[in-house]
């Protein structure tokens, strides 16, 4: 056998070699003085190296680090993501309000914008335009929420009522599970 | 002892100060590395706490499936190249071999073998080596440093650098004889 390379005597010592190729390392070893020497120094440098001195950081160093830790940010997808569960929950939640009294959505929404309205009048003039401006959104919204609702009574003469209660359920676990997930990003770096 | 994984959740669910366990597990092998990869003891303190930091605020993106350790270590490896980079150091990237200095060495048995070890006392080989590290190149020092003072086996530095476990054999055997290399041509 022809002489051992650094690379085998390495993994020799280190071993990283099969029982059976140790065999074949130590058969010619014993018989190859030129191998025995390389073998040896660096069987000394590995004993060297693996224990050179070991730093150490401060004792208070990870009180240090704790210190400086600060609340993880959370970005701006997860901000959006978090907004859009809290408005489909609202969403289902209302809905569910809606069906459960048979309140008429419209009315009610007439009825708050009135009661708004009075408040708006009762208070300081300084803020009647922009009040304006509010009652004119809230009209717009009324509106869409209106043929929303128009929609979904539609869809619920069409659908029968053991779908549209296996629709509800389905939106109500999807939004637990969703706002679940949020959970995580928020509670994150909390103190 | 807790496991890694196990604290890691408790802090990802809420639990900041479980994340104190973990600093204490790994602050001295991290302040080892890093102070052999950039041979400043401040520097050393200042980027080990930053891989903590670094880490806690990217905890959620560990993934269970890997040694946390090996996660930890792969941040502090592009800490390292990062710092570099911005302080603009003429160093090269831990993941390209040097071309300059100490070149590949052939891992054959020379017939001017050294035979330097059995002059030195352990204690005084074992300051000399420490003060040879800085010249190793640093793709083949951060090796090093990982497989005999932090003991990780050649699996965990295959999977922190994405290389095969044979690379990296090859880079650990050649430091250890560059390191042998210097203390014949310096003694």
């Amino acid at each position: 056998m022809s002489c051992l390379s650094v690379e085998q005597i390495y993994m020799y010592l280190e071993r990283q070699l099969s029982a059976s190729e140790n065999k074949i390392i130590e058969k010619h070893v014993a018989s190859c003085l030129r191998c025995q020497k390389v073998l040896e120094e660096r069987k000394l440098l590995l004993q060297a190296v693996g224990n050179l001195p070991s730093w150490q950081v401060p004792s208070n160093f990870s009180q240090q680090v704790m210190e400086n830790i600060s609340p993880v940010k959370v970005s701006l997808s997860s901000w959006l993501s978090a907004l859009a569960g809290g408005f489909l929950t609202f969403i289902v939640a209302f809905t569910i309000y809606i069906l459960a009294t048979g309140q008429n959505m419209a009315s009610l929404f007439i009825s708050l914008q009135q009661t708004l309205w009075e408040q708006i009048k009762n208070s300081s003039l300084v803020f009647i335009k922009f009040f304006k401006v509010i009652s004119a959104i809230l009209s717009t919204v009324r509106q869409l929420l209106e043929s929303l609702f128009n929609g979904l009574l539609h869809l619920l003469t069409v659908i029968k009522p053991e779908v549209q209660i296996l629709i509800i359920v389905t939106f109500i676990l999807l939004s637990f599970l969703f706002i679940y997930g949020m959970r995580r990003k928020f509670l994150f770096g909390e103190k | 002892m807790y496991e890694d994984k196990n604290i890691v959740e408790r802090t990802l669910s809420g639990e900041k100060e479980a994340f104190e366990l973990i600093v204490q597990k790994y602050e001295n092998p991290m302040f080892n590395y890093i102070g052999r990869m950039v041979g400043n003891r401040e520097l050393a303190l200042e980027l080990t706490q930053e891989v903590f930091l670094k880490s806690y605020a990217s905890l959620h993106s560990y993934q269970a499936k890997y040694k946390f350790s090996t996660w930890l270590f792969k941040i502090a490896s592009n800490l390292i190249i990062d710092y570099w980079r911005k302080k603009k150091i003429p160093t090269l990237s831990l993941d390209q071999q040097d071309t300059r200095g100490y070149q590949r060495v052939p891992l054959q048995i020379s017939d001017k073998e050294p035979s330097i070890i059995k002059k030195f006392e352990l204690s005084e080989l074992r300051e000399r080596i420490e003060k040879i590290l800085e010249e190793i190149p640093p793709s083949l020092r951060e090796m090093f440093v990982w497989r005999h003072i932090n003991e990780l086996s050649y699996d965990e530095i295959a999977e922190i650098k994405g290389m095969p476990v044979g690379t990296v054999k090859n880079r650990v055997f050649q430091a250890k004889e560059i390191i042998l290399q210097i203390l014949e041509e310096k003694s």
